[in-house]
């Protein structure tokens, strides 16, 4: 798990080089992508759900690009993207070209379901904080209108 | 801020270049739409109608004195992730709202906003995001290592056969075919290697994973024309890997 962990933040932490990060920020966003593969392991652990996990690792990522953000004054996806980035299914997708390959048709139904599955569990756990953030600050401002209208 | 005709036409000419970089740097759809529809109101705009899906971006700019201008910009780069990139246009775009600055201003503003990989950060950043993921997959710090030199002839390709080839679905396909016969020969003569990881790590450069989330998001959050225009192009990049991959590995058959 330690070597995972440290792999999660040197790969994310190359990423973020690729997509043009520096200093402060370049090891903000690796630090990203070492917390959500832990609190990946830790879900799929307690759940024994690898969807799960992904689920609640892709909305870690969403809430900590926006704390990032608020902190940082820089936009979420910033800190968001490069902690994605270890939850890529790159082996899976690996998996099911290989099983094409052998003509293993099952395996290869069974990995390419679980390629997209584990895609779109991320992306429904972002999607969910965000839109509590959207809804949180639309109530925030509604109520600071009203108070400036007073 | 009052602006005379002319000026009113050069600030949509400089919020469409914006709009198209942000979404050239793989900013979310409604990230564009915010920002042009917050700085065109910061400029004074009456009405701000703002369309923007993955290819074109539509705004049309109703002034108070009733003057109405639309422009339309069709996007054809291919998409990259450039995050520092649009954290320049987003301060770009807080410090316009704040205080609006002259459009000519804002033009060479958002000009500069460019950012670049230097070359050693390209290779080194490839490096250990390929190598890196060798071991997180479970390869051994030997695959690790093997997949970091082969993401430097994947970096090759990047820099030498992307600029030649029509779209990014034909590189894909090449560059996949290329890599993954050069890794199944040096497999073939170094057993010590394991195809599987170092495949793995090596795909992690080329395989459009931001995308897909970042698609699926935009899905979930109502941008569903550009939502699924990104998701089918990340599909056919996808699929343009695993035929090159996969070609690889029939062509070298004998070696696996």
């Amino acid at each position: 798990m330690i070597i995972q962990l440290i792999c999660a933040f040197v790969a994310t932490l190359g990423f973020g080089m690729l997509f043009g990060l520096r200093g402060k920020t370049l090891f903000i966003g690796a630090f990203g992508g070492l917390l959500s593969w832990l609190c990946c392991l830790l879900v799929m652990g307690a759940q024994e759900d690898a969807y799960i996990g992904y689920l609640a690792a892709g909305a870690f990522c969403s809430l900590f690009g926006e704390i990032c953000a608020r902190i940082f004054k820089a936009p979420a996806t910033v800190f968001c993207i490069p902690a994605i980035v270890p939850l890529v299914p790159g082996n899976s997708l690996y998996r099911t070209m290989a099983a094409i390959v052998v003509k293993d048709l099952d395996g290869a139904r069974a990995f390419g379901t679980a390629t997209a599955q584990y895609a779109f569990s991320i992306a429904a756990g972002v999607s969910v904080i965000w839109a509590a953030f959207v809804i949180a600050e639309n109530i925030f401002n509604r109520k600071k209108k009203k108070k400036g209208k007073i | 801020m009052t602006l005379t005709e002319k000026e009113e036409e050069l600030l949509l000419g400089a919020l469409l270049n914006i709009g198209e970089k942000m979404l050239l740097c793989g900013a979310e759809v409604h990230r564009v739409e915010n920002t042009l529809q917050r700085m065109g109101t910061a400029y004074g705009a009456r009405e701000m109608d703002v369309f923007v899906i993955t290819s074109t971006i539509i705004v049309t700019i109703v002034f108070g004195d009733g003057r109405e201008y639309t422009q339309s910009r069709r996007i054809t780069s291919p998409y990259g992730t450039d995050l520092l990139c649009i954290e320049k246009l987003n301060l770009l775009s807080r410090k316009c709202c704040k205080e609006p600055m002259p459009p000519e201003v804002l033009a060479l503003e958002a000009d500069k906003c460019a950012s670049s990989v230097s070359l050693p950060l390209f290779l080194i950043g490839s490096m250990l995001a390929s190598g890196g993921f060798a071991v997180f997959f479970g390869g051994t710090l030997i695959d690790g290592a093997a997949a970091a030199v082969f993401a430097l002839f994947v970096c090759l390709l990047q820099k030498t056969l992307a600029p030649v080839c029509p779209n990014t679905v034909s590189f894909n396909a090449i560059a996949t075919f290329l890599t993954g016969v050069l890794i199944c020969v040096s497999a073939h003569f170094l057993p010590v290697l394991n195809i599987e990881m170092i495949i793995s790590g090596v795909i992690m450069l080329m395989i459009p994973g931001i995308m897909i989330t970042v698609s699926m998001r935009d899905i979930f959050i109502g941008d569903t024309i550009s939502g699924v225009m990104r998701f089918v192009e990340c599909v056919l990049h996808a699929a343009a890997m695993a035929c090159g991959f996969m070609l690889a590995i029939f062509v070298t058959g004998g070696v696996l």
